[in-house]
């Protein structure tokens, strides 16, 4: 998988505990924030219209028309659950000098393992379904990583540079 | 802009690398939208962030074989070739070189054959770092 799930900042060694102590809401803040930024511009991602196959959703004449994602581009949203299943849980502290939080599919409202474990991977990468029909990548995880690490990486100076 | 040249001397590199050319022959081509074959050898762009200083790029590359050797094998040449410390050549240019990611995209017990998918990102750099 995409190592995305944890926005993590370690900056507080060498730092007198007063200090630490000062730093760790505003630490843990920014881990929040950056978290919230990462999940929302995902849900961005998998938002829009897309230029795939056109079909209908179910069989009868009066259905709904749906237009896929063609291949490379972010999925196009059918019922939602991929992208309902897009969240994060809350910061965590491992020691006394590093905050995570975990953001990506399968911590959202729709909590479904089957989604996280198999559609999500199979979209981003591509692989066969269960009736062993080949999908080419979705991608959708790799360029909301890369259209947010600038950001996010500011997020994070900030808080450094408020420190000093 | 870079991004174009070293897909272009990546994907003739990976044609012609023994371990590739025997999982795929000559069925090594970019992603789009033509029928799956077994086996082959795919190579597409995820990304390219061009806004960034270094623009790097994304590149994934799916292997299928019936046989899971064989895969593996040319797995591990890609990853040794394509996965080191310090800038390597590719084509014209220099660039850093990374794995990045890995999974299978196809099991024997269900497709009756083997996929891997591998992402590598590559920073190419600046004519002005490249040392020509």
């Amino acid at each position: 998988m995409i190592r995305v799930g944890e926005t993590q900042w370690e900056g507080f060694d060498g730092l007198a505990e007063d200090l630490l102590e000062e730093l760790r809401p505003e630490a843990e803040g920014a881990v929040f924030a950056a978290g919230a930024y990462f999940v929302s511009e995902l849900k961005t991602t998998l938002t829009g219209q897309r230029s795939g196959r056109v079909y209908r959703v179910a069989k009868r004449k009066t259905a709904p028309q749906h237009q896929a994602s063609r291949e490379g581009e972010a999925p196009a949203v059918l019922f939602g659950h991929l992208r309902n299943s897009a969240g994060m849980d809350e910061p965590k502290w491992e020691g006394r000098h590093s905050v995570g939080v975990h953001v990506g599919i399968g911590l959202g409202v729709q909590e479904d393992s089957e989604i996280a474990e198999n559609y999500a991977l199979r979209l981003e990468y591509g692989g066969t379904d269960s009736r062993g029909v080949y999908m080419a990548p979705r991608p959708y995880m790799q360029p909301t990583v890369d259209r947010v690490t600038p950001r996010i990486d500011a997020m994070f100076a900030e808080i450094v540079g408020g420190a000093r | 802009m870079n991004w174009d040249i070293l897909l272009d001397a990546f994907t003739g590199e990976v044609a012609a690398m023994p371990a590739v050319v025997a999982l795929a022959g000559e069925a090594v081509r970019y992603g789009g939208e033509v029928e799956h074959e077994v086996p082959s050898c795919v190579i597409r762009m995820i990304s390219d962030t061009e806004s960034e200083l270094w623009a790097p790029v994304t590149v994934q590359v799916d292997l299928f074989h019936k046989s899971a050797a064989v895969v593996l094998t040319a797995e591990r040449a890609l990853r040794r070739r394509y996965h080191a410390d310090l800038p390597i050549p590719i084509g014209n240019l220099n660039a850093w070189a990374q794995y990045s990611d890995g999974t299978v995209t196809a099991s024997p017990e269900r497709d009756g054959y083997f996929g891997r998918a591998l992402r590598f990102t590559f920073t190419p750099l600046r004519a002005a770092y490249s040392g020509g």
